[in-house]
């Protein structure tokens, strides 16, 4: 739901960089509280084991359902777990899953996206038609697919959402090269005898770093919507491993027996899902004003 | 007491035994009464119309002999009619054949039928219909559930339009209880069976749209009796959250298959909740008895005792599933419950001692083979089992899949899943003989065979008094107890919600809900 | 101009087979086949026979290649196939079906422009700080929040506490459009937030874009109030992006119909699909998945067709 589309300005490349991204981008308020959230979320779930109050697997037969109280500020589930540990733990699952699959889908797409830009004839072409044909199926559908010939452990999970990110990577990889590759300036260097590798790989890849990395955030914010989507409908992440997105589907599934269930970790996902996407706008932004 | 009178009275207890036992319906088959011959709806307007909700899975086709889902169960009396029929009290009463009779040695039957009988396309129902409906049923190309009730019968015979003889392999007392289940179609159009839903009962279809809605009207052509309402609706709901929400929201007349965590949401407004005379089903969780660990029945009856029935009641079933600690297919709240049984209490220390004979390594990892997006209540339950295996060095891994890789991995019976635990849902029906068919070999994905069971559940039917029936159903739970092929974890009822406005709809003891004379106020 | 439409509708054909032999071998590979959930999991007798013959009614016992070959064959002829389970063509499951989907995909559209095309261009028109930040802060959390969640939300509060809108179900809009609207209304909110959001992204930055451009100086210097630049020359221009991304919209309505009929119960395309892909009906899965590949394809197409007109200068780029 966050595929922002690319509106590929038809001037010339990136301005050179005076002062640092990242401080023009913290001086986006905007930005700096997205970015503060983000690494909060990351920082308390990474520390889970400090910071989480209870063991995730640890029950409670006598509190099922519990209301939020001060001992479990999110509650308790059906088997008296509590909530906020859960939230925790789930959240690096989560990041993990968004994190390792951006990782597959920007490695990928790249690769893809550089290959078929440097060879645009026949293979370039295929390349994209091939990319298109796995844009033109709804990510659920394909999500629901693969992850039924599969099974639906984290590592199938990852290799999957890899797999279905990266044409939209692949497409704007290539595009982006595109661009730089009709440059006064590559051209300059091809015709004096400089090596297009060594090219591509010294300058035209730092170049394309700012959009891809701007892009590479918004794939995370969508890697959790689609991680919590497959869940939903109960094939994501495997009991007693818990995701944010099964949190979701375990309390929509159990709304009747405790109304707190599902807000929590709705909430999480929102926040999360919004300060990413606001993360990556304002990088897009702040990285190249000539596109918008 | 003199002796004249002590005769006088043994006497008279004695012709009032076999009086009452000769006017069993269950025994040699005799003659009914008046009463039971009508298969009346009891209406004679139909007003007013009911929309029943069920979770997770629509109705998909409308072949009543090929049906494989238990939520469109109504449909099987509403649309259609069989020989035989339970009435509330799960008696065998007569459907389409007015009586029965049998042989001397339960061999042979004769079913006589009603000649008043028309499908709701007009056409005059006969006895070649039921030879039809019989034959299509145990056509192995035909995937009909029914089959493994009528699998012993040899020939069917219309000795006249009205008049049928049915012959068997074995003697059975039973066979007007297996009829119950075999529904009379319309099998002169075999290819339009799965859409048209074309039968003898009270209503007929008007609307059908596969996996999401049916709608039915009245059957004009009925022969006993008006169809009490103008309309009944099934509607798929997406899952059983939306159907509560929807049911509250008074969208809804009647939710099949609530959950236990669910019903204390219902207590409001009047609604209320039907009340079978048994239990519908039970949770079992399925062993490959010929692949390791699970082929030493010392490991099985060590998971027996590591499965702490009593806390997966309370956590899944708000406490309203009945535990079966004995292991037995029967539930304790039947009467034909073996009481005797040796109850596997919840005992992690013998379950780990038991494990170590069996020689099951500290370390090794069992996996749980649930579904996705139904049947929470598993899930719950596996992850108790998951916390109590870690504490005698076991793992279990819980994997949730679409229904078809679920069934892939253990149906049809023969495959072998090692080191694999599959939750599962066995259907009960009422009579022992049928429900305990399902720990039987070849139809049993537990793949157990065990000679001495299978002997005694071949007697069963044969059996005709009842005591000593019972005698052989508690020697066949004593043995599957012992050698748990399967665990069984709780009997559960199916818990059906009904707005207040609804009256005379009832559940069976197998779980199915009857509609037939459902009817609405205001 | 015609051999630019023509490489277009070339390669879309061929992006359409290669989307069906991409399902059609993903189906076969997944564990699990439409005999075993046929025969349902409480059929406690089966025997190997039973289960040939039924492979053999469905034409899976011939191999991979031939089966697809008799798909497309069928296809050629106007012949989707039927449905395994409930033994219906498809075509009659597609048609019982596509009005819901449609209404709703229509609808939830309409939302989503009415909602995001006023509000682009009262943010261009008043650049005022607040509202320029509600705006976007609108759009962001329309495009994060998951669908499914919005539905439930909308479900609990406006159909079950407040009980102004009916909840599940669909009533066609040529028999009953009132109670049709009605029905859709819930779901077309549900999905038209996030189209509305999209739209707004995209529209809101292009217009920002455009703002700086010399025709707009232009207009500006010949006296014309500021809304009457922004609506008569800022939009038309700044549309041209939005137009763009058309096609991602369509497959933004498409994926996210799925998730709403679900929740909304709605006998629409999107749960005939989910439910097909849960019950391996291959059949139906095919048919339906080439119907979405093509909906996406001809849109695409339609669009860059719209552009090549609208925008000569994409007409002589030698590579798309």
């Amino acid at each position: 739901m966050s595929n922002a589309p690319e509106v590929v300005s038809l001037e010339g490349p990136g301005l050179e960089r005076r002062e640092s991204a990242g401080w023009r981008l913290l001086r986006r308020p905007q930005a700096a509280l997205a970015g503060l959230v983000v690494g909060l979320i990351v920082a308390a779930t990474i520390g889970a084991p400090l910071f989480a109050p209870y063991a995730p697997t640890a029950t409670d037969y006598d509190r099922l359902f519990g209301a939020p109280s001060w001992a479990h500020p999110f509650g308790t589930d059906e088997l008296g777990r509590d909530i906020l540990t859960r939230v925790l733990y789930g959240g690096q699952t989560s990041l993990t899953v968004a994190a390792a699959a951006t990782a597959i889908a920007m490695l990928l797409g790249v690769v893809w996206g550089f290959v078929a830009a440097f060879r645009e004839g026949w293979i370039g072409e295929i390349l994209m038609r091939v990319a298109d044909t796995v844009m033109a199926l709804p990510v659920i559908l394909l999500g629901l697919v693969l992850v039924a010939a599969f099974g639906a452990s984290i590592l199938n999970l990852i290799i999957i959402l890899g797999l279905l990110f990266a044409p939209a990577t692949a497409r704007l990889a290539r595009s982006t090269l595109l661009v730089e590759l009709r440059s006064e300036y590559y051209v300059a260097a091809v015709s004096v005898g400089a090596s297009s590798w060594r090219i591509v790989a010294r300058e035209l890849l730092p170049n394309a770093l700012p959009v891809l990395l701007a892009r590479a955030s918004l794939v995370v914010a969508e890697a959790i919507f689609v991680e919590a989507s497959l869940s939903f409908v109960g094939l994501g992440v495997q009991p007693p491993e818990t995701s944010w997105g099964t949190l979701l589907n375990q309390g929509y599934s159990n709304l009747y027996s405790s109304y707190s269930y599902p807000i929590f970790p709705g909430i999480v996902i929102l926040v999360a899902v919004l300060a990413l996407n606001i993360l990556g706008d304002n990088l897009q932004k702040v990285l190249d004003p000539a596109r918008s | 007491m003199s002796v004249t009178k002590k005769v006088l009275v043994v006497a008279l207890l004695a012709l009032f035994a076999t009086t009452a036992a000769a006017t069993l319906p269950s025994a040699a088959g005799s003659a009914p009464t008046a009463a039971q011959r009508v298969a009346a709806t009891g209406c004679t307007s139909s007003k007013g119309s009911i929309m029943y909700g069920i979770a997770g899975a629509g109705v998909s086709q409308l072949d009543p002999n090929t049906i494989n889902f238990a939520g469109q169960a109504p449909l099987q009396t509403l649309l259609y009619n069989g020989l035989t029929r339970y009435d509330r009290n799960m008696d065998v009463v007569p459907d389409l054949a007015t009586s029965w009779s049998s042989s001397a040695d339960l061999k042979t039957w004769w079913f006589n039928l009603r000649k008043d009988v028309k499908y709701s396309s007009g056409r005059q129902f006969t006895a070649d219909d039921v030879r039809a409906n019989i034959l299509r049923v145990l056509d192995p190309k035909v995937p009909s559930q029914q089959r493994a009730n009528a699998k012993d019968i040899r020939s069917v015979r219309a000795l006249n339009p009205y008049r049928l003889r049915i012959k068997l392999g074995s003697p059975s007392a039973l066979l007007p209880n297996a009829l119950v289940d075999i529904k009379m179609s319309d099998t002169s159009d075999v290819a339009n069976l799965a859409k048209s839903g074309t039968g003898t009962g009270p209503y007929k279809v008007s609307d059908f749209v596969p996996n999401q809605s049916l709608t039915l009207v009245p059957n004009p052509f009925h022969f006993g009796g008006k169809a009490c309402l103008q309309k009944i609706q099934f509607v798929r709901e997406p899952d059983p959250t939306a159907m509560v929400t929807d049911f509250r929201a008074g969208n809804l007349d009647m939710i099949w298959q609530v959950r236990p965590t669910d019903v204390a949401a219902l207590q409001s407004g009047g609604t209320y909740f039907l009340q079978p005379k048994g239990v519908s089903g039970a949770h079992v969780w399925e062993l490959d008895t010929t692949s390791p660990p699970f082929d030493d029945v010392r490991a099985r009856q060590a998971l027996s005792y590591a499965i702490d029935r009593v806390t997966m009641n309370k956590a899944a079933f708000s406490g309203l599933a009945t535990p079966s600690l004995g292991n037995s297919l029967i539930s304790a709240t039947s009467s034909a419950y073996n009481k005797k049984l040796k109850p596997y209490t919840f005992n992690l220390a013998k379950a780990k001692q038991l494990f170590d004979a069996a020689g099951v390594k500290p370390g090794t990892t069992f996996t749980f083979w649930a579904l996705a997006g139904r049947r929470d209540e598993w899930i719950t339950m596996a992850q108790i089992l998951q916390q109590d295996l870690e504490k005698i060095g076991l793992n279990l891994s819980i994997q949730r899949s679409d229904v078809s890789t679920w069934l892939s991995k253990f149906f049809p019976a023969g495959k072998k899943y090692p080191n694999t635990i599959i939750g599962n849902y066995f259907s009960m029906p009422p009579n022992p003989t049928f429900a305990m068919k399902q720990g039987q070999f070849g139809s049993c994905e537990c793949n157990w065979k065990n000679n001495t069971f299978e002997l005694w559940a071949a007697k069963a039917p044969g059996v005709k008094d009842l005591t000593e029936r019972q005698k052989v159903y508690d020697t066949m739970q004593q043995i599957f107890s012992a050698y748990a092929p399967v665990m069984v974890i709780a009997h559960q009822t199916n818990i059906v919600a009904v707005q207040k406005r609804v009256s005379n709809a009832w559940e069976d003891a197998q779980g199915n809900v009857h509609l037939e004379e459902a009817k609405v106020s205001g | 101009m015609f051999k630019y439409v023509l490489r277009h509708v070339v390669s879309s054909v061929g992006l359409l087979f290669l989307s069906s032999i991409l399902i059609f071998l993903l189906m076969r590979v997944i564990p699990g086949d439409p005999t075993i959930t046929k025969l349902g999991g409480t059929i406690k007798e089966v025997d190997v026979e039973t289960l040939a013959s039924i492979r053999r009614q469905l034409g899976l016992d011939k191999s991979i290649p031939e089966q697809y070959v008799s798909w497309i064959a069928g296809i050629a002829h106007g012949d989707f196939g039927s449905s395994y389970f409930s033994q219906f063509p498809v075509t009659t499951l597609i048609e019982q079906r596509v009005g819901a989907t449609l209404e709703l995909a229509i609808m939830a559209m309409l939302i989503g422009i009415l909602i995001a095309v006023p509000a682009s261009v009262a943010g261009a028109i008043w650049p005022n700080r607040f509202l320029d930040w509600a705006l976007s802060g609108f759009a962001a959390v329309g495009i994060a929040i998951p669908t499914f969640v919005i539905g439930i939300v909308l479900i609990i509060v406006l159909g079950v506490e407040l009980n102004l809108l009916p909840t599940q179900g669909h009533v066609s809009f040529l028999k009953d459009p009132v109670t049709s609207v009605r029905t859709a209304l819930l779901p077309s909110i549900t999905l038209g937030i996030g189209v509305a959001a999209t739209i707004m992204r995209i529209l809101r930055a292009s217009l920002m874009e455009i703002a700086s451009a010399s025709f707009v100086r232009t207009a500006k210097g010949k006296g014309l109030l500021r809304r009457q630049v922004v609506v008569r020359h800022e939009l038309p221009n700044a549309s041209i992006p939005a137009i763009t991304a058309a096609g991602i919209i369509v497959a933004h309505l498409v994926g996210g119909a799925v998730i709403v009929e679900y929740v909304f119960a709605r006998p629409g395309l999107g749960s005939l699909l989910v439910d097909s892909v849960f019950q391996r009906d291959y059949g139906v899965l095919q048919a339906l998945v080439l119907l979405a590949a093509a909906a996406f394809i001809v849109t695409s197409l339609l669009v860059d067709v719209l552009l090549g007109f609208v925008d000569p200068r994409l007409r002589t780029e030698t590579s798309s």
